[in-house]
């Protein structure tokens, strides 16, 4: 049971303010070793990078959509589809994603 | 013949060498006994000499059965060095049971960080915290009355040792006392009665004392509160406190009168509370304060550096025996809490326990619920809990999430430790999610390709 505070333990009163100080300085050094693991990507940038993300895959969709609409069965290229269906899902999967992020919906 | 004194011999040899109280002695003891709220704590100084022939490893502590249901924390320290320079060491204490414990008396076993040597004295603190030790008496009272309470111990410390010397302290929170039991020498100044001091008394030992005194403080008790904190690794910790609220003082009769309770707030419902104080993490956001019929605004969050303060107030005031549910929720940064241990596992660390000040929780469950695709849990806790595992399913997820539930009874606020729960997990995981949300999209396209694509004509053009 290492650097484990056992508490509110009301003796901590009687001792002096310097010694409580240092006895709080190491504890706070105890833990500036641990490494902290945080977010892949930063929290701040969530809303920003939903905008982007989601726009560019509704853009690409668009695309996809013209592309079906307009051309015919003869010059339909299969390849061309299904890329830009892949890539349009890839860009709204991860747009959706850090919608539900920057809403506060911690997936 | 000589047999029969054989066998009675090593039979006396070993009742001695079970019952190891009788090569100690405590030459003083003091203890203070803090009634000022109604989590009772007493703080015992004993100085304890070896007078026989071996080292000692460890000494009992003993309590009447009566107060061993109602200990939530017993702390021992060994203090060396004089005034200024006290070190103060803890010490490991186990409850433990003797096999000829008189009268049910329960016992603690506080183990020395160095054997005591013959002759060696050593000081030792003793931290013990009682809860619902006070009773009401009268156990109704109407809304103009004041709350009088009762406290039951012994002038004399119960202790499987012969104490040479010991006085005890009881403190009181008002100069309001309407009785206390003599036991001579005893007399009280205000808001102390001392016991003693009393000379060599033998082991158990024990003088029945009962204070009356008047005992206006809150008396919150959480009746059950569970805890759910949820670590989602792109960023953040959610926590959700459900609590079931009571009011542990004397009951309310009679009729509750608005006009009374506002207009002489002094002397209406003296032991009643409305306001309550939770301490939350210092970087909290997002908190929210409801009960089942919606949120609740009487309330006031302050953040700090250091901690946060919400200050909030139940939908009515809470006289004796009156109950409030309610929900809080908040949520903290990940990094402040999250991080990698040297093996490569994660862990949480967090403080356990209940946010509200000088409350007793009688019933305390923590949710830890783990990431989809955590592995290996394991939890580390200065004290013992009960642990179980279970499933939650949440948002995105397929196989579930693990959830570590710890389970304790008899919770006060110097339970409030930090605590680890290391868990394995592996970074890749994460993509599980996207990638859900990614094919979801992915079918929706090639249903509409399909569609596209497929001829249903039934004549050929």
């Amino acid at each position: 049971s290492d650097a484990i505070q056992t508490g509110s333990f009301k003796i901590d009163s009687h001792r002096s303010a310097r010694s409580k100080r240092r006895r709080r300085d190491l504890s706070v050094a105890k833990m500036e070793t641990a490494k902290p693991i945080g977010s892949p990507i930063p929290v701040a940038i969530y809303p920003t990078l939903s905008v982007f993300t989601l726009a560019i895959g509704l853009v690409i969709t668009a695309f996809f959509f013209i592309y079906e609409a307009t051309s015919s069965r003869k010059n339909r290229s299969l390849g061309m589809e299904l890329a830009s269906a892949t890539v349009a899902s890839v860009f709204l999967g991860f747009g959706s994603l850090f919608l539900l992020l920057a809403s506060g919906v911690y997936v | 013949m000589a047999a029969r004194i054989w066998i009675f011999s090593v039979a006396v040899a070993l009742f001695l060498s079970f019952s190891s109280g009788h090569d100690l002695q405590i030459v003083n003891a003091e203890r203070r006994i803090d009634l000022s709220s109604h989590i009772v704590n007493a703080f015992l100084t004993l100085k304890v000499e070896n007078i026989g022939k071996d080292p000692a490893a460890d000494m009992l502590l003993a309590f009447p059965p009566t107060q061993i249901k109602h200990l939530s924390m017993v702390q021992a320290m060994a203090i060396t060095g004089k005034k200024k320079k006290k070190t103060y060491l803890p010490l490991d204490v186990k409850p433990t049971e003797q096999p000829d414990a008189p009268n049910d008396t329960g016992y603690f076993l506080v183990s020395f960080a160095t054997p005591l040597t013959p002759g060696e004295t050593v000081t030792l603190e003793v931290l013990y915290i009682l809860t619902h030790s006070l009773e009401p008496f009268p156990s109704e009272i109407a809304q103009s009355e004041s709350q009088l309470v009762y406290y039951r111990d012994s002038a004399v410390i119960l202790s499987p040792y012969h104490i040479k010397q010991q006085t005890t302290f009881f403190k009181t929170p008002s100069a309001r006392v309407e009785s206390f039991t003599s036991v001579d020498p005893a007399n009280r100044a205000g808001k102390e009665i001392k016991y003693g001091p009393y000379e060599d008394r033998a082991p158990y030992s024990y003088a029945p004392v009962i204070v009356h005194f008047e005992n206006n403080s809150p008396f919150v008790v959480v009746e059950e509160l569970v805890r759910e904190i949820e670590i989602s690794h792109w960023g953040s910790l959610q926590i959700t406190e459900h609590y079931r609220l009571t009011h542990g003082g004397a009951r309310h009769k009679g009729v509750f009168s608005r006009v009374d309770y506002q207009s002489r707030r002094s002397i209406s419902g003296s032991s009643s509370f409305n306001a309550l104080l939770a301490v939350l993490p210092p970087k909290v956001n997002s908190v929210y304060y409801r009960d089942n019929i919606g949120n609740i605004s009487t309330s006031h969050l302050r953040t700090g550096f250091k901690k946060s303060e919400l200050e909030f107030e139940p939908r009515y005031p809470l006289f004796g025996g009156w109950r409030a549910t309610f929900i809080i929720g908040y949520r903290v940064p990940l990094e402040d809490y999250l991080f990698e241990a040297p093996d490569g596992r994660r862990y949480l660390n967090f403080t356990f326990g209940c946010p509200l000040v000088e409350t007793i929780v009688n019933k305390l469950t923590i949710k830890v619920v783990l990431p989809e695709g955590s592995k290996d849990p394991s939890t580390v806790l200065p004290f013992t809990v009960n642990q179980d595992l279970q499933v939650k399913y949440s948002y995105l997820d397929i196989v579930g999430r693990t959830v570590v539930v710890l389970q304790k009874d008899n919770v006060v606020p110097t339970h409030n430790v930090p605590f680890q729960v290391y868990y394995t997990f592996k970074p890749i995981y994460m993509l599980a999610e996207p990638f859900m949300l990614v094919s979801a999209f992915f079918f929706v396209f090639v249903a509409s390709l399909a569609y596209v694509h497929i001829d249903l004509n039934i004549v050929k053009k």
